[in-house]
């Protein structure tokens, strides 16, 4: 019995990643694009994922490094011709140094104070990208490359999926290493307390910028990877809004877990597309956005990624009703 | 030019001001700050034009009607805020956040997203006051600001009422057991918070127009009020508020408008490191 289960266990991820690596496949045009989109978005929910939900540290300025890696990367490819492959970890890099270089003295700030000086990153970092016109094009924006390796380019959406698709499998794993190090359980011991984690002698100052610059990591990769998807970059995406969308997003998927960062993520690119005949689509979707984050929070605060789990347990006691439905 | 400027950084101060002093007094009562404070009063003065345009009140007849919106909000927002562990702060942003997203897009689907002229009861044209130009309402939101802080303030320190929103802020639980009804009195401070918001919303609404955006900006540019006078001070509010508008009018005019929201927001973050509690803030002890 044991030694089936641990057999299973290892079928059934590389079962996903298969089906997965073949989805282009069969899925094509705007459903790819689609599904791109999403894994750029769970890679946000991630970083994000890693600051708020694991270390209790709110962010609602996380649009200022998805727009500093966006823009650092088409910086990097096109004015240095720097190739994508170097240009993609170094726009997360750049996004991360900046964010230790604020985060060192904002960090230090706590809940409201964090939350309002966090907004206020947000608005300057858009504020000024947008009268860097030698930087971000201005108002008119700018074009950014393709990726190509030795003469093969990823043009179309569905080579472009195998970038991001193994990008997220390795942040994923990354993100999942770290909730498994010292550095993670520094964090979870910093969101139930401060007070207490310094007692234990966890460098509370230390730990938070470092998930700050994580975090920044990844909005970064992420900004770099919707540029080069995208081909074309203007400042006007990166709004004080997209900020609380990403904060809606982590609330909604299911806070501090990676399949909440998936679900909420599928959640906030396929609610428009869901949305899109219904007349007042974009004022219907930010409705479903505050009704959702209000009604997880007061009853669900683990979010989707709970619900479901709830459910799955719930089939698995029906089928074997030995076991108990699986808390998390 | 110099008095040109900092009257009217002055004038733009007090706009900040005015919704500063209604988070400020909720986040001073009952410990949270509302990020719906703008939409409600972005709402409630909607709900006043659609009175005045559409059912042909007057305007005081409006405005009375405006401010019962934002009671009956302020009540409503409380109520969902109840329901949360009080000291969940996380859980707290991300449902008046939630309340910001629900109040602006249901705005935005009765009323659309068109630009209108709200009509206001002050001559719209501008005094002059040696070189100084000036608009009537630019002076009544200034008295209105120094009436509303002043009522506020004394109703917090020289009624019972007050005295007991103040006492349940600091020890719930010893509030109660004196008598005090905590559901009563948190209803009460929303409901007082949000009817100052309703006021600066229709105050505001004849100089920026009327329209489902109009308070984005204002939000933002309040909460930095509020923080930079010192989050739990009433006075404070004005005085974040009035420095704000003026520091920032003097930058656009004399060095440029273009990172004018850059420098609001720098100013901000300088000034919760150096003095965390503010201009005129007190700190806050917390028990471990």
């Amino acid at each position: 019995m044991e030694i089936r289960k641990q057999r299973i266990g290892w079928i059934g991820p590389a079962f996903l990643i298969l089906t997965v690596l073949s989805l282009p496949l069969f899925v094509k045009g705007y459903s790819i694009y689609i599904i791109n989109l999403i894994g750029i978005y769970t890679l946000i929910g991630l970083g994000l994922n890693l600051l708020t939900g694991v270390c209790g540290q709110i962010s609602i300025g996380h649009a200022a490094f998805f727009a500093i890696g966006a823009f650092s990367s088409a910086i990097f490819t096109v004015k240095f011709s720097i190739p994508f492959w170097f240009a993609l970890p170094l726009a997360g890099i750049t996004s991360s140094i900046i964010a230790l270089i604020v985060g060192i003295p904002v960090l230090r700030l706590k809940m409201i104070f964090l939350a309002i000086a966090t907004i206020g990153l947000g608005v300057m970092t858009n504020n000024m990208l947008y009268n860097w016109t030698s930087v971000s094009g201005g108002a008119v924006g700018i074009n950014v490359p393709k990726p190509s390796l030795g003469g093969f380019v990823f043009q179309s959406d569905e080579r472009f999926f195998y970038i991001i698709s193994i990008t997220v499998l390795i942040l994923t794993l990354l993100y999942w290493h770290i909730t498994r190090t010292r550095m993670g359980r520094a964090f979870l011991a910093i969101r139930e307390s401060e007070i207490a984690a310094s007692t234990m002698g966890i460098d509370v100052a230390k730990y938070k910028v470092i998930a700050f610059g994580l975090s920044a990591f990844y909005a970064g990769i992420a900004g770099s990877l919707v540029g080069h998807l995208a081909g074309y970059l203007s400042i006007e995406t990166f709004e004080f809004f997209l900020s609380i969308t990403f904060l809606a997003m982590v609330i909604i998927g299911g806070i501090a877990s990676i399949l909440g960062s998936f679900l909420g993520a599928t959640f906030i690119v396929l609610l428009p597309e869901v949305l899109r005949d219904i007349p007042g689509a974009k004022d219907m979707q930010v409705l479903v956005y505050g009704l959702a984050m209000m009604i997880i929070m007061i009853y669900k605060p683990s979010g989707l990624a709970n619900i479901l789990l709830d459910i799955g347990g719930k089939i698995k006691a029906y089928v074997n009703p030995e076991k108990g439905p699986r808390r998390i | 030019m110099l008095p040109q400027v900092l009257i009217s950084g002055i004038a733009l101060g007090a706009v900040y001001a005015l919704l500063a002093l209604s988070m400020v007094f909720i986040w001073k009562t009952t410990g949270v700050l509302n990020f719906a404070q703008g939409e409600m009063a972005m709402v409630t003065t909607c709900f006043a034009y659609t009175a005045m345009v559409s059912f042909h009140l007057p305007y005081w007849v409006a405005f009375l009607l405006a401010l019962a919106l934002g009671l009956l909000l302020g009540i409503i927002v409380e109520r969902v805020i109840r329901l949360l562990p009080p000291t969940d702060f996380l859980a707290i942003i991300v449902v008046t956040i939630g309340a910001y997203f629900v109040i602006h897009s249901g705005a935005s689907l009765i009323w659309g997203h068109e630009v209108w002229p709200f009509p206001s009861p002050f001559a719209s044209e501008q005094i002059s006051l040696w070189e100084v130009a000036i608009s009537p309402i630019n002076i009544w939101i200034f008295g209105v600001m120094l009436l509303l802080t002043a009522a506020l303030f004394t109703f917090l320190n020289y009624t019972t009422l007050g005295i007991q929103i103040r006492a349940a802020c600091q020890d719930q639980i010893a509030a109660i057991l004196m008598g005090i009804s905590d559901k009563k009195v948190f209803s009460m401070s929303w409901a007082i918070g949000s009817v100052v918001g309703a006021i600066a919303g229709i105050l505001i609404a004849p100089l920026i127009h009327l329209h489902v955006f109009m308070m984005g900006d204002v939000l933002l540019k309040s909460f930095a009020a509020a923080v930079l006078g010192g989050i739990n001070s009433l006075p404070g509010a004005i005085v974040g508020g009035l420095v704000l508008g003026v520091v920032t009018n003097l930058f656009g005019a004399y060095i440029g408008t273009e990172y004018q929201d850059s420098l609001a927001f720098l100013i901000i973050i300088i000034v919760l490191l150096i003095m965390p509690n503010g201009i005129m803030g007190r700190p806050e002890a917390k028990r471990v």
